[in-house]
C-alpha cells in the first residue's frame, strides 16, 4: 500500500508557532501493588523539539502508556519533572498559562450517553468562545460531516476513533498524545487514519507524541523513534525518509529492517520472553 | 417480529398471542381444578373474580382504597428513594462509609420486613404512617445497594480521560458520574417501587382501617377467596398500567442513547 | 511529589474492624434514641432497649425456648426454598433455551414477582389452612420466579466462544460440563440461591403472621397482639442472629469463591433485587 499524500511544506510546519517543545529529566514512575514497589521507568531524559512527530515505541507492558499518562499529568512522576516550553503564540502572552494537551486514547473514551458533538462540548468547559460550530468544523476535519447527532454506539469503531481525535484537536493543542490510537482498528481504517492524521499535523502544526507497538507504523509516521525498554529509552532514531513515505520503497523498507532489528536488540516486554 | 408469517407461526412466535396462550392456559386449569373438582368455595374462579371485579368497579368501592394505598405508596416510596440514594453515594464515593454500612446493606436485604410492618404497627398505630415508615425503610438497602455500584462501576477510563481535558470535579460529576449511575439507580429506584406496593399492603394488612391490604386482609377474615383474589387482580392490574404507562415511558426517555433496552419482559 | 499508594496502612485494625465498630455503635446509638424517644412520647413503649432485648434473646437460646418456633420456620424455609429453586431452575432452563418456553414463561414471572406477599400469604391460607404446607407454597411460589430469571440469564449468557474453543479441542462432555459449563452458570446460580434464601426468609415469616399457629413470625405477630413488645423485640433478634450466622458463615465465604475468577464482580445479581 502506497501513500498518496501530496506533501511539501515541511518546512513550513516546523516554523509553526502553535508548538511547544517538551522536556523531560530524570522521570521515574513506580506503582505499589500487593507484592511489592514495580519501577516500570527510572531517570528518563528526553527533549522533544516543537512540531515534531515523535514515536513512541515498545513492547507490551513496556511502559508506553504509564510514560504518556505521566507526561500528560493523569499520573503523577514518582521522581522528575516534565516541562512543556510554550510556542510563540503563548509567549505573545495571549492569556494561556499553560499548555494544552490533547490526549488521544487506544479505545476513545466517549461519553456513550452524549453525542457526537456533546462529546467534544464536554472537554470545552471554560472556553467561552466555544460553540457547537466548531466541534462540527472539527467533525469536519476528520471526515464527520454526515454523523454530528450521532451517539457512540450508532458508530463504527473508526468513527469512534475518529471523534475522539477531534475532540482532541479541538482544544487547540500544542502537544498531542495518542496512545495506540489505531491499534483496535482494521487495517484499511487505520492506514486513512495515520494518513488524515498526518495531513492534519501538517496543517495546525502540533507536536505529536504517538505511542505504538507497530514498527511500521512508526517508521511511517515519525520525524523520530523512541524505543522503551527495560525501564529506559534504549535506543533514538532520526527517522530522514522524506514524506510522503511510501511503505514499499526500497528505502522504506530498508529503514524498517534497521528499526526492527534495533528494536529486537533487547529483551524484556511481554512478547520478548 | 417474523419474515415468514403464518397462522402457524404466529401462535409460537409473537410476543402478544403467547401471552394470551398462556393466560388462557393459567385460566383455563385454575378452572378446571375448581369446577372439575368442586373445590369453587376453596379456589374460587375466573367468572367468579371477574364478577366481583366488575361489581367493584361499578361500585366505586375501590376510589377510596386505593386513594388510601396509593398514597402511602407515594410517601414511602420517596423516603425509601431519599435514603437509598443518600446511602449510596455515600458508599459510592467514600471508602470509610463503604465499610461503615456494607454489613447494614447486607443484613438490611435479608431482613424480614414483616418485623418492620409490625414494629411500626405497634409504633404508629393506625392509620397512614405505619405503612409509609415500612415503605420508606425496608426497600431502602435495595436502593442503596444499585446506586453504590452504580458509583463503583463508574468507567474509570473515563473518568481519566476527563481528567486529562482538565475537566472540572463538578462537571466531572454531573456529566459523567451522575449518567453513569443513572441505569442503576433507576434499576433500584424500580426495586424502591415493587417494595413500596408490596410492603404498604402488607402494613395495611396489619395495621390500617383502610387501603387494598386491608381489603385483601378482610376477605381473608370472610374466608372469601374470590374477594381476595379480586382485590388483588384489580391492584396488580392498576401497578402494572402504571409500570407500563409511566416508568417504562421515563426509562426511555432517560435511556435513549443506548441502543434497546435489555430487559425483554 | 506524590507516590501512589504511599498512604499509611494501619493494617486490618483501622482498615477493616474500626468501620465495623463504628457501624455497630451507630445501630446501638440508633436504637437508644429510638427506645428512649418512644418511651417519653407514648405510654406503652412500642420499642425496648437494646440491652435488656439482646439479654432476653439469649435467653430464648439459653433455656432452648426458641426452639419451639424456630424449627418450624426454618424447615419451612428449607422446603419452600428447594422447591423455589427445582421450579425455578426448570423454568429457568426452559427459557434460556426455546423462545417459547420464554414468551410462554415470562408473563408468570412477572406476575409472580409483582404478586403482593400478603395477597400470596392469604391465598394460601385459603387453599390450605393453618398447616405446613400454607407458608411452604408461598415461599416456593414468591421465590420461584427469581431463581428462574438468574438461571435463565446465567443459561442466555453462557459465553459461546468458549463452548466451540472446548468442542475444537474435543473436550469430552464431562470435562465440559465441570470446568465450562458449572464455573459459567455458578455465579448465576449462586446469586438465584443466596437471594432465594434472603426472600424465603421474607416471605415465610410473612405468611406465619397470617396463616400459621407456630414460627417465628407468628410468635412475633403474638407477642404484638399481647402488648409485650419486649417479647417480640427477643424474638427478631433471636431470629437474626440465624440469617447473619448463614449470610456470614455460608454465603460470605462462598461468594468469595464463586467470583474469584471475575473481576468485575457482578455483584449486582448476589443480592440487590
Ligand atoms: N495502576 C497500576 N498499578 C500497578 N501497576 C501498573 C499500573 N499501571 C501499569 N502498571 C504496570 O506498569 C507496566 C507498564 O504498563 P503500561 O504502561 O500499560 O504498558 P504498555 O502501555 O507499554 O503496554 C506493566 O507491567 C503494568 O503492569
Ligand atoms: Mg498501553
Amino acid at each position: 500500500m502506497s501513500e498518496h499524500t501530496t506533501d511539501d511544506g515541511e518546512a513550513d510546519r516546523l516554523a509553526s508557532d502553535d508548538a511547544a517543545a517538551i522536556r523531560v529529566a530524570g522521570l521515574t514512575r513506580r506503582f505499589e501493588t500487593g507484592e511489592g514497589v514495580e519501577t516500570v521507568f527510572s531517570g528518563i531524559d528526553l527533549e522533544i523539539a516543537p512540531g515534531s512527530f515523535v514515536v513512541l515505541i515498545g513492547k507490551s507492558g513496556s511502559g508506553k502508556s504509564t510514560l504518556l499518562d505521566v507526561i500528560s499529568g493523569v499520573l503523577e512522576p514518582s521522581e522528575g519533572s516534565v516541562e512543556f516550553v510554550p510556542g510563540d503564540r503563548d509567549a505573545a502572552g495571549n492569556g494561556r498559562n499553560s499548555v494544552e494537551i490533547g490526549h488521544v486514547f487506544q479505545s476513545p473514551r466517549l461519553l456513550p450517553w452524549d453525542t457526537a458533538v456533546e462529546n467534544i462540548e464536554f472537554v470545552h468547559e471554560n472556553d467561552p468562545d466555544y460553540t457547537d460550530d466548531l466541534a462540527r468544523e472539527y467533525l469536519d476535519l476528520v471526515g464527520l460531516s454526515a454523523h454530528y447527532e450521532k451517539f457512540p454506539g450508532q458508530l463504527s469503531g473508526g468513527q469512534r476513533q475518529r471523534v475522539g481525535i477531534a475532540r482532541a484537536l479541538s482544544i487547540d493543542p500544542e502537544v498531542l498524545l495518542l496512545d495506540e490510537p489505531f491499534s483496535n482498528l482494521d487495517e484499511i481504517t487505520a492506514d486513512s487514519l495515520r494518513r488524515e492524521l498526518l495531513s492534519v499535523w501538517r496543517e495546525l502544526g502540533k507536536t505529536v507524541l504517538f505511542v505504538t507497538h507497530d514498527i511500521t507504523e512508526a517508521v511511517q509516521l515519525a520525524d523520530r523513534i523512541l524505543m522503551l525498554g527495560d525501564g529506559e529509552i534504549y535506543a533514538d532514531l532520526e527517522v530522514d525518509l522524506p514524506r510522503p513515505r511510501d511503505v514499499d520503497s526500497a528505502e522504506f523498507v530498508r529503514f524498517r529492517g534497521r528499526a526492527v532489528e534495533r528494536f529486537h536488540s533487547i529483551d524484556g516486554g511481554e512478547d520478548g520472553r | 417480529m417474523s419474515s415468514t408469517t403464518g397462522p402457524g407461526r404466529l401462535l409460537v412466535e409473537n410476543r402478544q398471542v403467547v401471552f394470551l396462550e398462556a393466560l388462557a392456559t393459567a385460566a383455563a386449569v385454575w378452572w378446571l381444578a375448581s369446577a372439575g373438582f368442586g373445590l369453587t368455595d376453596t379456589l374460587s374462579s375466573p367468572p367468579l373474580v371477574a364478577a366481583a371485579v366488575a361489581e367493584l368497579l361499578a361500585s366505586g368501592e375501590w376510589v377510596p382504597q386505593f386513594a388510601a394505598t396509593g398514597r402511602r405508596i407515594a410517601y414511602g416510596f420517596a423516603i425509601s428513594t431519599v435514603l437509598g440514594t443518600a446511602f449510596g453515594l455515600l458508599m459510592g464515593l467514600y471508602g470509610f462509609w463503604e465499610k461503615v454500612f456494607q454489613d447494614y446493606i447486607t443484613v438490611g436485604l435479608a431482613f424480614p420486613s414483616v418485623f418492620i410492618a409490625l414494629f411500626a404497627a405497634m409504633a404508629f398505630g393506625v392509620g397512614d404512617t405505619a405503612p409509609t415508615v415500612t415503605a420508606g425503610i425496608a426497600p431502602f438497602p435495595f436502593v442503596a445497594q444499585n446506586v453504590y455500584q452504580g458509583v463503583n462501576n463508574v468507567d474509570t477510563d473515563l473518568l481519566e480521560m476527563a481528567r486529562s481535558f482538565e475537566v472540572s470535579r463538578t462537571r466531572t460529576l454531573g456529566r459523567v458520574v451522575f449518567r453513569s449511575v443513572l441505569p442503576e439507580w433507576f434499576a433500584g429506584v424500580r426495586y424502591g417501587f415493587a417494595g413500596a406496593w408490596k410492603l404498604v399492603t402488607l402494613a395495611e394488612a396489619i395495621a390500617a382501617e383502610q387501603g387494598v391490604g386491608f381489603m385483601i386482609q378482610t376477605e381473608l377474615t370472610r374466608l372469601s377467596m374470590t374477594g381476595v383474589l379480586a382485590w388483588t387482580v384489580l391492584f396488580g392490574a392498576v401497578i402494572a398500567v402504571f409500570e407500563y404507562l409511566v416508568l417504562r415511558r421515563i426509562e426511555e426517555r432517560v435511556f435513549d442513547w443506548r441502543e434497546q433496552s435489555a430487559v425483554a419482559w | 511529589m506524590a507516590v501512589e499508594g504511599a498512604r499509611l496502612r494501619g493494617g486490618d485494625l483501622t482498615d477493616r474492624w474500626l468501620p465495623r465498630a463504628v457501624g455497630l455503635g451507630l445501630t446501638f446509638v440508633l436504637w437508644l434514641g429510638l427506645a428512649t424517644w418512644f418511651e417519653r412520647t407514648s405510654p406503652v413503649s412500642p420499642i425496648p432497649y437494646p440491652v435488656e432485648t439482646l439479654t432476653a434473646a439469649a435467653d430464648l437460646y439459653l433455656t432452648g425456648a426458641v426452639f419451639a418456633h424456630l424449627l418450624p420456620t426454618l424447615s419451612r424455609i428449607v422446603v419452600g426454598f428447594a422447591g423455589a429453586m427445582v421450579l425455578g431452575t426448570v423454568a429457568g432452563v426452559l427459557m434460556g433455551t426455546t423462545a417459547y418456553g420464554e414468551k410462554f414463561l415470562s408473563p408468570f414471572v412477572v406476575l409472580g414477582l409483582a404478586l403482593p406477599s400478603v395477597a400470596l400469604a392469604a391465598m394460601a391460607r385459603l387453599v390450605w389452612g393453618f398447616s405446613f404446607a400454607a407458608p411452604t407454597t408461598a415461599a416456593a411460589i414468591a421465590v420461584s420466579p427469581f431463581v428462574a430469571i438468574n438461571v435463565w440469564k446465567g443459561v442466555e449468557n453462557l459465553d459461546r466462544d468458549r463452548l466451540e474453543m472446548a468442542r475444537s479441542f474435543g473436550v469430552s462432555n464431562r470435562r465440559l460440563l465441570r470446568r465450562v459449563l458449572t464455573p459459567d452458570v455458578a455465579p448465576a446460580l449462586f446469586a438465584a440461591s443466596r437471594f432465594g434464601v434472603a426472600l424465603s426468609w421474607k416471605v415465610v415469616t410473612v405468611t406465619e403472621v397470617f396463616a400459621a399457629a407456630s414460627g417465628v413470625g407468628y410468635r412475633v405477630n403474638q407477642a404484638r397482639g399481647s402488648y409485650q413488645y419486649l417479647d417480640a423485640g427477643a424474638w427478631v433478634v433471636a431470629f437474626m442472629a440465624v440469617v447473619v450466622l448463614v449470610e456470614y458463615g455460608a454465603f460470605k465465604p462462598l461468594e468469595r469463591r464463586a467470583f474469584a475468577h471475575r473481576d468485575d464482580e457482578d455483584v449486582e445479581l448476589t443480592g440487590a433485587r
